[in-house]
């Protein structure tokens, strides 16, 4: 709506400029790729948001892996208490000469 | 203040937290001077679509830049202007290349109304060329699309005071130059 002003001279009829005819065709037309254009950039948002909390989230499951594997290395490796190397290690940081008694049963199963 | 739910503000920062009938209801509202703009500065209903529509996604994709969301609309007209003015340059290009295959240089058939309206329209921008574009975007805003001054001065980031000098100058100077077309109306909003 447009408002009356006197000291205004009176308007031309441009209505053969716009061509557009109803102009919500129009608005449809030109809205229609923006709209578009937005739910592209979002999807390509929540793609790229992923993207970047995937890399993170990869480093710290290598570094929870890397952790796990290396306790389950020391576990295996670690000599149980009957074990003759570990006895013999005991042995030797105790300075400790062992008694014949103490080889043949330690060592029972390696005398063959 | 409190914000409207429906004001521009509102509707762009909906838009920026992702809300889409938020951005459509705010480019629809301002899609009609949007067109508008672009077709004082190119003339061509055609044109003024395409530079129209391109201006939107780029607006769209630069929404988060948008610093003074209750000036959307004069951010938004800015944009439409720079993108309409690389529209006629790249029309301009384009023009130069392909002159010789421009349909009214070889003579038409078409002597319809489309032809006549065809030639109506030459006239009018013809006589739109005297006004600068500023004026030029007031009288469609004003005069075609029957906006307010108060709503053209938004859109186009000028005062209510100059948007009726603008008015004012442009029709003095259409009706001068569309005279004999007898096109001239006198003020009856």
């Amino acid at each position: 709506m447009t408002e009356r002003d006197s000291t205004t001279p009176g308007r031309a009829d441009l209505s053969a400029l716009d061509g557009s005819g109803d102009f919500s065709d129009v608005a449809d037309r030109v809205v229609a790729p923006a709209l578009a254009r937005f739910i592209a950039m979002r999807r390509g948002g929540f793609a790229s948001t992923l993207r970047g909390l995937m890399v993170p989230m990869l480093a710290a499951a290598v570094f929870v892996m890397a952790i796990g594997l290396g306790a389950l290395v020391r576990v295996m490796n670690t000599p149980r208490a009957g074990d003759p190397a570990h006895l013999l290690a005991q042995w030797i940081e105790a300075e400790h000469v062992p008694t014949n008694g103490e080889l043949l049963f330690t060592f029972q199963g390696y005398g063959r | 203040m409190k914000e409207s739910l429906d004001s521009d503000a509102s509707l762009v920062r909906r838009a920026l937290a992702g809300d889409v009938a938020a951005l459509d209801v705010l480019l629809r509202r301002h899609a009609r001077a949007a067109y508008l703009v672009a077709l004082a500065r190119l003339g061509e209903p055609a044109d003024a679509e395409d530079a129209c529509q391109e201006a939107l996604v780029r607006c769209v994709e630069h929404l988060h830049d948008c610093r003074t969301p209750e000036r959307f609309g004069a951010w938004l007209m800015q944009i439409v202007r720079n993108t309409s003015h690389n529209w006629r340059e790249h029309l301009r290009v384009r023009a130069t290349d392909t002159l010789g295959d421009h349909p009214n240089l070889h003579g038409s058939s078409h002597t319809d109304d489309r032809a006549l309206r065809a030639e109506l329209r030459a006239e009018l921008w013809q006589a739109l060329e005297r006004v600068t574009p500023v004026q030029r975007e007031v009288v469609l805003l004003h005069d075609l699309a029957g906006m307010r001054h108060a709503d053209v001065a938004d859109r186009l980031g000028i005062s209510t005071t100059m948007s009726r000098r603008h008015l004012s100058d442009a029709r003095e100077t259409l009706r001068d130059s569309l005279r004999h077309y007898h096109i001239i109306q006198p003020d009856h909003d």
